[in-house]
């Protein structure tokens, strides 16, 4: 039997990242707000859950302790129309959050900012390159907004979680040891940047060795006690190297759960129900009525309210609009319909991507310790930083050497030329371990028409309903991208590191669901300037249904060459502020 | 619906760190020293030829680590048998054998680690497995499909083992030599022979007991990734798990472990770190307190 809830204003369906972000500004902003979040994780906080025992690699890091439990739900893939999908059965390409706070719970903090181009990118590169530039199969678009609209709200963003970083450019005006492409920003990075490990220098030599401009890579991780706006305290950085897949025992990764959520349970206007798996989004066609969930009991509850945020994260916002058939699914052989569309990932940030690594025998490292966000990066091959006239693709990426720490499972790099077991393999564990760094190119991840999310025909969740399909592969733009960065900029910073050995890396083949790539996933919802190309509007409220939101990535058109959390955060209060000035006094589509 | 009040929550060493945020300026000049001492050392320790880190990387525990790393009370088998646990000792001693450079999984309890990780059928390397049906091979991209569990992969590829040891030279695999035992292990990896199956999995033969199906994602390739990566997991992963006893590994390769603050040494460019070696089992039940360095 299903029980119906009293009615509220205000409801939330999944509470992380992009959801407390919003949540919080409405409890500020809005005190008459009756708001409750459905969160189908647990609550988890610094005390007690993180403080002591988030050192265990074999827990967190390889056995995904954080993470959505696959048992329950999972994705089927495919890499094109003509395989039958399939379960993705254990982690896994990503690594949905699973609790309050979300992914950005045990994120790494690597915080940027998109290119201002970026928003308009199709117009951006037919205007550079003419129209026949592009690939015909390529479905990339503009956003509908522009970066500086959303500069506020980066700005805003990064004050909320302590992002600490250099500055490149202060209002047009370039500043020295930032990065010089970056957008114009109102004001610094509210903290300077963390204590960089060696490995980060090492790379940051050779990339002005080679002629580049290395910058820190912005963190949300600081090196000082923080008080945010909110007057929140986040923790300075103990850089003891198990940040990603980890909660932080110090509370110094910025996340909703020492940022945002606390602080909005302040206010008494705020319910987390925990452990509620939200299944449909209720409504009558035109208007969201509330929704359907299971709660911790397993049973069967429905809660209406007068605004719904859909705030699950790019893989369950899609599935639920789908579920709950809002808006018409995307089919790849006509182009039409929006849900579902523009399915985009983070090229090859780490398996088959371009990646380099280089080992000395005369250099300690010291790689056990980092931070989840440390190290140098450059911005030269990001995107339309470079010139493509010339070249067999478009895009590119961010390249960078992170140094969140070297957990010994998964991150003893040993030379190419090791024996993978016996005593050998022994020897040059104990020689490699500590002497070697890696850096990486996170490529942009463009959309193409066969790229897309759909309901799957067979497999189910726990509850009955169908699991969502991905069909993505990567195109002969991103491999020669690949190659490209791998034999152009990664083989001469790698030369100029002067190592004993040495591997650069750059051949893309197809997708693959197993190995750990990043949580990158963009799509499904995307927006735009109407409803005949996107599913929401820049302020993530869906066209034809005024009181439903759908916020986070899967509202990007396709990915840049950057980790997406900056920028979903920007959406998030930019969403945020149009609520509360907008939408509540005059509720309707907003113009 | 009850929250602890996250405001109430305890912040590690941040006073202490307050005064160490290092302008950008500040921090880009140490780049640049810290670059260059950091050549001075590598002359220095390229000198040696083994610096020092690793001298101290096969240094005995002290009796403090050791009580910790160490289980209390008797430890046995609660889901491999004991003929299993043999087979398996023998192979994880192979894949990180017991040499020079001090004890290898063999001696340092990785077969206990597989052991725990197979308790109600193990779960995989990866964490919680989806295991709804229809159950199809697929491409390669598409991941592990396997029916099987964990458990059932070690069974089948246990037998394996031991079966392709009784045809090659008519002993089990625990009692062939070294040399024996790699080659086995060598051809699995290349993927020879391509499947297990047959009679050889009915031990002993009985009968009107037929072979079972096998799983075709259990192939002789498949089991030797699958032991490769439990047995390099239970090598690394913290001894609470029953492996790495002594912290061993971590000392072969110079992983200091489960420490909560490198603050004050994250700027020491290519100087070896000198800490001690933690476990966490010194690191819960501190409160959260730093154990003393
Ligand atoms: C290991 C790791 C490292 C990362 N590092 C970085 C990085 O360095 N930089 C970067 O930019 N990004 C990084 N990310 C990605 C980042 O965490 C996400 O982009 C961000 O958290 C997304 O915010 P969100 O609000 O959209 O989703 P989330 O923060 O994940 O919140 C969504 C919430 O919805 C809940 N939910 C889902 N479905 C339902 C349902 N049906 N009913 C109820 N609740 C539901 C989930 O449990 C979750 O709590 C990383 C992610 C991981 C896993």
């Amino acid at each position: 039997m299903t029980t119906t809830l009293p009615h509220i204003d205000v409801l939330f369906v999944g509470l992380g990242h992009a959801g407390g972000a919003i949540a919080n500004e409405l409890t500020k902003r809005a005190s008459h707000l009756k708001i409750v979040a459905l969160e189908r994780g647990p609550y988890r906080a610094t005390y007690p859950d993180f403080i002591e025992d988030h050192f265990d690699e074999w827990r967190y890091n390889v056995q995904s302790g954080l993470m959505q439990d696959l048992s329950r739900n999972t994705v089927t893939f495919r890499n094109d129309a003509a395989m039958t999908a399939l379960p993705m059965r254990q982690y896994g390409a990503f690594m949905p959050g699973n609790g309050v706070g979300g992914a950005a719970v045990h994120w790494n903090g690597v915080s940027w900012r998109y290119l201002p181009y970026f928003f308009e990118y199709r117009s951006h590169l037919e205007a550079r390159y003419g129209k026949s530039f592009l690939p015909k199969d390529t479905t990339i678009q503009d956003w509908g907004i522009t970066y500086d609209e959303l500069e506020p709200y980066y700005t805003q963003y990064e004050q909320m979680y302590g992002i600490a970083g250099k500055a490149g450019n202060i209002n047009g005006t370039i500043q020295p040891g930032g990065n010089p492409f970056e957008g114009w920003r109102s004001s610094d990075y509210p903290q300077a940047p963390v204590k960089i490990a060696y490995g980060g220098t090492l790379f940051a030599d050779a990339c002005e060795t080679v002629g580049f401009s290395p910058f820190p890579q912005p963190s949300a991780n600081r090196p000082a006690r923080y008080t945010n706006p909110d007057g929140m305290v986040l923790g300075a950085c103990n850089y003891c190297g198990f940040c990603e897949r980890v909660g932080c025992h110090a509370g110094a990764k910025a996340s909703p759960m020492v940022t945002t959520i606390p602080h909005a349970l302040k206010s008494g206007q705020l319910e987390i129900r925990q452990l509620s798996t939200v299944t449909r989004i209720l409504h009558d066609g035109t208007k969201a009525t509330g929704v359907r969930y299971y709660d911790g009991a397993g049973q069967e509850v429905e809660q209406t309210a007068d605004l719904v945020i859909l705030s699950a994260w790019t893989l369950e916002n899609t599935r639920l609009l789908l579920l709950s058939e809002i808006g018409t699914p995307y089919d790849p052989e006509t182009g039409k319909g929006n849900v579902g569309k523009n399915y985009t990932y983070q090229t090859g940030a780490v398996v088959g991507g371009a990646t380099a690594s280089v080992w000395w025998e005369d250099k300690i490292l010291n790689r056990f310790m980092g931070s989840g966000s440390n190290g140098y990066s450059i911005d030269e091959f990001n995107s339309d930083n470079f010139d493509h006239a010339d070249l067999d693709f478009f895009g590119g990426g961010n390249i960078a050497c992170n140094n969140s720490g070297a957990r010994p499972i998964q991150m003893l790099q040993l030379p190419p030329d090791t024996p993978r077991w016996g005593s050998e393999w022994k020897q040059a564990a104990q020689k490699w371990y500590n002497r070697s760094i890696f850096f990486t190119m996170q490529g942009e991840s463009p959309a193409y028409r066969q790229n897309y999310m759909d309901l799957d025909p067979t497999y189910k969740d726990i509850f009955g309903n169908p699991l969502l399909r991905i069909t993505f592969n990567w195109t002969d733009n991103e491999r020669n991208m690949v190659k490209w960065v791998a034999d152009t900029v990664l083989q001469p910073i790698a030369d100029a590191m002067n190592g004993n050995k040495q591997k650069v890396s750059g051949v893309l083949t197809d997708f693959n669901i197993s190995p750990y790539q990043s949580t990158h996933v963009q799509g499904g919802a995307i927006m735009g300037a109407s409803p005949e190309s996107s599913v929401v509007n820049k302020y993530g409220q869906v066209w034809g249904m005024p009181n439903l939101f759908v916020v986070g990535a899967s509202s990007f058109p396709q990915n840049g060459g950057y980790n997406p959390t900056g920028t979903v955060g920007a959406l998030a209060y930019h969403t945020a502020d149009a609520l509360i000035t907008k939408y509540l006094p005059s509720p309707g589509m907003l113009a | 619906m009850t929250t602890p009040d996250p405001q109430e929550t305890p912040m590690v060493r941040n006073d202490a760190q307050a005064s160490s945020a290092v302008p950008s300026q500040r921090l880009h000049r140490r780049r640049l020293i810290g670059a260059g001492a950091a050549g001075a050392v590598g002359v220095a320790t390229a000198a040696a030829s083994i610096p020092i880190a690793l001298a101290q990387q096969s240094a005995t525990p002290t009796a403090a680590e050791a009580s910790h790393a160490q289980p209390a009370g008797p430890v046995g088998y609660t889901t491999l048998s004991p003929f299993q646990a043999k087979v398996l000792t023998a192979a994880v001693g192979r894949l990180i054998p017991t040499d020079e450079l001090g004890p290898g999984a063999d001696q340092t309890g990785v077969v206990f680690f597989i052991d725990r990780q197979l308790v109600n059928k193990g779960n995989g390397l990866r964490g919680v497995a989806y295991r709804q049906g229809p159950f199809t091979p697929g491409a390669p991209t598409q991941g592990d499909q396997s029916f099987s569990t964990v458990e059932e992969q070690f069974r089948i590829g246990i037998l394996g083992l031991e079966s392709l040891a009784q045809q090659l030279h008519g002993a089990g695999f625990a009692d062939l030599t070294p040399e024996q035992q790699d080659a086995i292990l060598a051809d699995l990896e290349q993927g020879k022979p391509e499947t297990f199956g047959g009679d050889e999995l009915t031990s002993p033969p009985t009968q009107g007991v037929v072979p079972p199906a096998v799983d075709p994602a259990i192939t002789p390739k498949a089991f030797f990734e699958l032991l490769l990566g439990y047995t390099q997991a239970g090598y690394f992963a913290d001894p609470i798990y029953l492996g790495n006893t002594d912290m061993a590994s971590w000392r072969l390769i110079g992983f200091p472990g489960a420490h909560m603050d490198y603050a004050e040494h994250i700027l020491e460019y290519g100087v070896p770190y000198t800490g001690p070696y933690m476990s966490l089992a010194q690191t819960q039940g501190f409160g959260g307190k730093e154990h003393a360095e």
